[in-house]
């Protein structure tokens, strides 16, 4: 079974670097369950990398339906969020722990 | 093809009448996706041959997520409508793993593996899927399962099995989504119309649900069967 699942792994992972590019790498961090910036802005058409950097001691969740993403940030970690290409608009997420305070939006302009 | 689903329908004759097979079933479509520290509690069922034969598949399952990577659930099945009251059909434990972070790549991949035993009779099975996802454009969702299954003991035929699963997703909105779905494997061929949706409570409890309507594509797959599920996540 395990020769089977590691060819299964490696032909993805030589499809996965076939079909790779470099993408516009963004920042956000959580601070005090607020998010920083908390509007960014990203070209339209265009995949994107976010790297989301939790501040804060406890965990955040990045969630967006509008974005379809949902990810799990531990406190003092970071994750990688990839989005779009998008075309122009708004779109909102927020963190799912604390979504009073921690909102924010991606607005995605040409 | 056909002698294995002869092989399989006679094994789900020998489950009516009280032996206990696991086998795969039109139970969901798997998306590759791990959501870290997920804890869930599920209850799903497939009614099969509506109006017909009529058989209630439930599983119960609890999961974890033991990271952003894997996760892993452990089910209970049981069976009703063809026995007084209910009867155990088996267990099964499973572990997803999240190969592809979403959208990094042209699709995104995951592996499922799982693990079954039957309650009354000597059957087990290992199956081994390839999970994927396309987001496409216009809020739709492509997902797929392809599924290599073998079972084995002493009181049914050891076999190797196949299986395909697809659905085909549109995000309308977080509490209503249509689906198209397809199950295609050694016993049933069936496609049909599905509704998914999530409700939110506070903080990351959330249930999702799923309900589809499944017609039989040939004849030895039942005309109508219903499928359904509840996760409760927290």
């Amino acid at each position: 079974m395990k020769p089977i699942i590691n060819c299964i792994a490696f032909m993805c992972l030589i499809f996965c670097a076939i079909v790779r590019a470099e993408v516009p790498t963004f920042t956000i961090e959580i601070r005090d369950h607020l998010f920083f910036p908390s509007q960014l802005i990203i070209p339209a058409n265009t995949k994107v990398k976010l790297i989301v950097i939790n501040r804060d001691a406890t965990p955040e969740e990045f969630e967006s339906y509008e974005l379809n993403r949902e990810k799990v940030i531990m406190g003092g970690a970071k994750a990688i969020i990839f989005v779009g290409p998008l075309v122009p608009g708004d779109y909102p997420f927020f963190g799912e722990f604390n979504p009073k305070t921690a909102q924010g939006i991606i607005r995605v302009e040409n | 093809m056909h002698m294995n689903k002869y092989v399989i329908s006679s094994a789900l004759l020998l489950t009516a009448f009280g032996a206990t097979q696991v086998h795969a079933e039109m139970n969901r479509v798997y998306h590759p996706y791990v959501e870290q520290n997920e804890r869930e509690l599920e209850y799903g069922f497939v009614l099969r041959d509506l109006g017909g034969d009529e058989v209630l598949l439930n599983r119960a399952g609890m999961g974890y997520a033991w990271n952003d990577k894997l996760f892993t659930e452990v089910y209970l099945l049981t069976e009703s409508l063809t026995h007084e009251g209910e009867q155990i059909r088996g267990y099964e434990a499973e572990v997803k793993w999240q190969i592809t972070e979403q959208g990094e790549y042209w699709a995104d991949w995951g592996l499922l593996l799982e693990a079954g035993t039957a309650r009354d009779i000597n059957s087990h099975e290992f199956a081994a899927g390839i999970l994927w996802e396309k987001e496409l454009a216009s809020r739709w969702v492509a997902t797929a399962n392809a599924i290599a299954e073998y079972e084995y003991g002493s009181d049914i035929e050891d076999e190797f099995e196949t299986a395909l699963r697809g659905q085909l997703r549109y995000r309308y909105s977080i509490a209503f989504e249509p689906a198209l779905e397809f199950y295609l494997d050694d016993q049933d061929w069936a496609a049909g119309p599905a509704l998914l949706g999530t409700v939110k409570f506070s903080g990351r409890k959330q249930m999702r649900w799923e309900l589809g309507l499944l017609f039989g594509l040939d004849a030895d797959t039942p005309e109508t069967s219903l499928r359904g599920g509840i996760e409760f996540e927290f």
